[in-house]
């Protein structure tokens, strides 16, 4: 697949939000943009899940909500099969957004209350001119184990448990057939019991159907059941990428290692340490262009006010951190720069080495 | 435990009044804590957890009401106190709460400052210098500076607000904190900072805590005991190393396989078919059994008692009649246990 083209390709996606009232602008005063999303480059080839994790406020909701089209981007470039969005005509878009479907977080709300289960998968296909409702739509149920259909199909959905829910909303996504599916924390709602069933769920249809997948989570401990590959978010800027197992035993960026160590083991024999880190992110505004994590950085050093380039730290991990690269020597080849990171040619290399990993 | 129990539940059962009839929150509910422990109650949503946290301040909803058995606080039965009751004994200055961390538990257009000292008015005598003295030294032992105790709620952070709250919680001095999900609204590095505090008032020894979550790994790493319910039954209760290391009743050890452990991201997490059922009446029979793979006839027909699980000499108790052959059958269904070798945290 490494050959192929990405399915969905960010090449420093960027996406700032700027309040600026009309007196400011008669004024011409300049208003400080809120960098929700800072150049951000990721690819996603077919068949492939790639994790962003983050904690609220780092912009994965808003990077998601630029993914789906809701949101135009400020700057960069969003390919989808080697086409830039941002030259879509309206027939395109509405391409796009029957390959492209999403998964809510919230099932207790992402579903109308007065649609039965029929209503809510029926929609998407009159929407897109499909036909063969009826077969389409036992189909899918079956698919998301909600067996036998007959059973399901006229509920509403308060008479869905919060699990049941969760399947009609993977069903209503996976109904048109879709190239890609973006998952905002698909199973943070749900009770513990039921999590684990979602997500083998999730996984088995990415592998019958090769789809691919953007997978959104503030939760480290379940993202390895469902990804390759992750993307640890901070402020806007993706500071690490990493097979997920990878980043779980060895993170190399100083904000995924506060993060994994902040995570609570199940487990009274296990002594963890609690975080040394202090304080909460600030907003992504008039940060200046260094490392964004540096004012709660442990590690802190004076040339983090300068933007960190991204290194390959060992093959696999790719971090965005001073720490990881000799600033004396300008040994070119040390670093990536983000053109090959865009290429692919760096991110393939981590996923092979991942994947021999699994197995 | 010689010492006489802060809290102890006695058979309690707690009832809501519904269209539908009385519907069972919490059925033959016992439980007991003593002075300075920190007990954690985990259950799903809807197991009767929070049901109990509010019954234990008083602030039950108002269709909600105590049908039988017994609550005592030192030794004091507290089921039939009255609202003013509550007020003048017991809020704030014995039991006190943290809610969940929802952003919303401040009044926002009074100061943080002006909180406490209502407090103190309503329930001490201290004079407003020295409530405000006292409330500075708890800012500390929260971690924030104390000159903001005059800040208004909006100007802090999550993670800050809900050390503000613990502050407040802490304010009087209670014998008894009740915290009920304190940091599920919060990212997992402030959940790590409020759990630091919790922590020192732990070891101070001061506070006993009740620590309500549906998040089995924070009662491991921050409780003594530990009971888990399901919809309305405590299944099991005991310390944490053996309800970890031994437990015995099959929703307690298939939840606690259902957890995801980031030590071992390959091991297959368990799946409990099913929901919880909502419980109408009197509740005769145990209401995991139709969840239950090891369920038999015996368990639709009564209610399983909690009793001493045999073998252990701490107070582990188990409501199961199947508990010896469901832990077997579980033990040998379970696929080789090579956890250990796939171990990828290497710390330490």
């Amino acid at each position: 697949m490494t050959e192929n083209e990405p399915v969905l390709k960010l090449e420093n996606l960027q996406k700032y939000f700027t309040d600026e009232s009309l007196k400011d602008r008669i004024l011409g005063r300049d208003v400080s943009p809120v960098r929700a999303v800072d150049e951000v480059t990721i690819d996603l080839y077919e068949n492939e899940s790639i994790g962003v994790i983050g904690e609220s406020g780092c912009g994965k909701t808003t990077l998601l909500r630029t993914l789906m089209g809701l949101y135009k981007p400020t700057g960069g470039e969003m390919y989808y099969n080697g086409e830039p969005t941002s030259e879509f005509s309206k027939a395109e878009w509405q391409k796009y957004r029957r390959n492209v479907q999403i998964i809510f977080q919230d099932p207790f709300n992402s579903l109308d209350p007065k649609f039965t289960v029929r209503d809510t998968l029926k929609e998407p296909l009159q929407v897109h001119g499909l036909d063969n409702h009826e077969e389409r739509m036992h189909r899918v149920l079956e698919e998301v184990q909600l067996n036998p259909p007959e059973q399901y199909i006229d509920r509403y959905p308060k008479q869905l448990s919060g699990g049941e829910k969760q399947r009609v909303s993977i069903a209503r996504a996976l109904i048109l057939e879709p190239e890609v599916i973006l998952a905002d924390e698909p199973v943070s709602m749900l009770d513990v019991s039921t999590q684990a069933s979602i997500l083998t769920l999730l996984s088995n249809l990415m592998e019958e159907k090769g789809l691919s997948m953007f997978y959104i989570s503030h939760d480290l401990s379940t993202v390895s059941y469902i990804c390759d590959e992750i993307n640890v978010m901070y402020l806007g800027r993706v500071v690490e990428r990493s097979p997920t197992k990878k980043v779980l035993r060895e993170p190399k960026h100083p904000y995924s290692q506060a993060l994994i160590d902040a995570i609570p083991v199940p487990d009274p024999h296990y002594n963890r340490e609690r975080t040394k880190i202090e304080g909460a992110a600030l907003d992504p505004v008039d940060l200046g262009e260094g490392c964004r994590f540096r004012d709660r950085c442990p590690e802190r050093m004076d040339i983090c006010d300068i933007k960190p380039r991204f290194v390959d730290v060992d093959g696999e991990s790719i971090a965005s951190c001073h720490l990881y690269y000799d600033h004396e020597s300008a040994d070119p080849a040390a670093d990536i720069d983000e053109r090959r990171l865009a290429s692919g040619s760096t991110t393939s290399g981590v996923e092979a080495t991942g994947k021999a990993g699994d197995n | 435990m010689s010492e006489q129990p802060i809290l102890e539940l006695d058979d309690v059962t707690i009832q809501y009044r519904t269209a539908g009839g009385m519907l069972t929150a919490v059925s033959d509910a016992s439980f007991t804590i003593g002075k300075g422990e920190y007990f954690g109650l985990v259950g799903e949503s809807g197991c009767g957890k929070s049901t109990i946290a509010k019954t234990l301040i008083g602030a039950l909803d108002d269709n909600g009401q105590i049908s039988s058995g017994e609550i005592r606080y030192k030794g004091e039965p507290i089921q039939d106190y009255t609202e003013k009751q509550f007020n003048q004994e017991l809020r704030w200055k014995e039991i006190s709460m943290i809610p969940q961390g929802s952003m919303n538990n401040l009044d926002p257009i009074e100061k943080i400052s002006n909180q406490a000292i209502e407090i103190a008015q309503v329930h001490t005598d201290m004079t407003r210098a020295e409530a405000l003295e006292r409330f500075e030294e708890l800012f500390e032992v929260v971690g924030i500076q104390k000159s903001r105790i005059h800040d208004y709620p909006h100007q802090f952070s999550g993670g800050m607000e809900q050390r503000a709250i613990i502050a407040l919680a802490l304010f009087l001095n209670p014998s008894l904190i009740i915290a009920d999900e304190p940091t599920t609204a919060l990212d997992v590095i402030m959940q790590d900072q409020v759990f630091k505090y919790l922590d020192e008032i732990r070891e101070e020894g001061g506070a006993s805590m009740v620590l309500i979550t549906h998040d089995i790994s924070l009662v491991f790493e921050s409780c003594d005991d530990i009971a888990i319910m399901h919809s309305g039954q405590i299944a099991e209760t005991g310390d944490i190393e053996t309800i970890y290391d031994d437990s015995r009743h099959p929703y307690a050890f298939m939840l606690k396989g259902a957890f995801p452990d980031h030590r071992y991201p390959d091991r297959e997490l368990e799946i409990i078919d099913g929901y919880p059922p909502e419980n109408m009446g009197e509740v005769n029979y145990c209401t995991f059994v139709d969840r239950c793979p090891y369920a038999v006839d015996e368990c639709r027909e009564m209610a399983p008692e909690l009793e001493q699980w045999e073998g252990t000499e701490s107070d582990h108790l188990v409501a199961c009649f199947r508990s010896e052959d469901a832990y077997e059958e579980h033990q040998r269904s379970m696929p080789e246990s090579d956890s250990e070798s796939t171990e990828v945290h290497g710390d330490d």
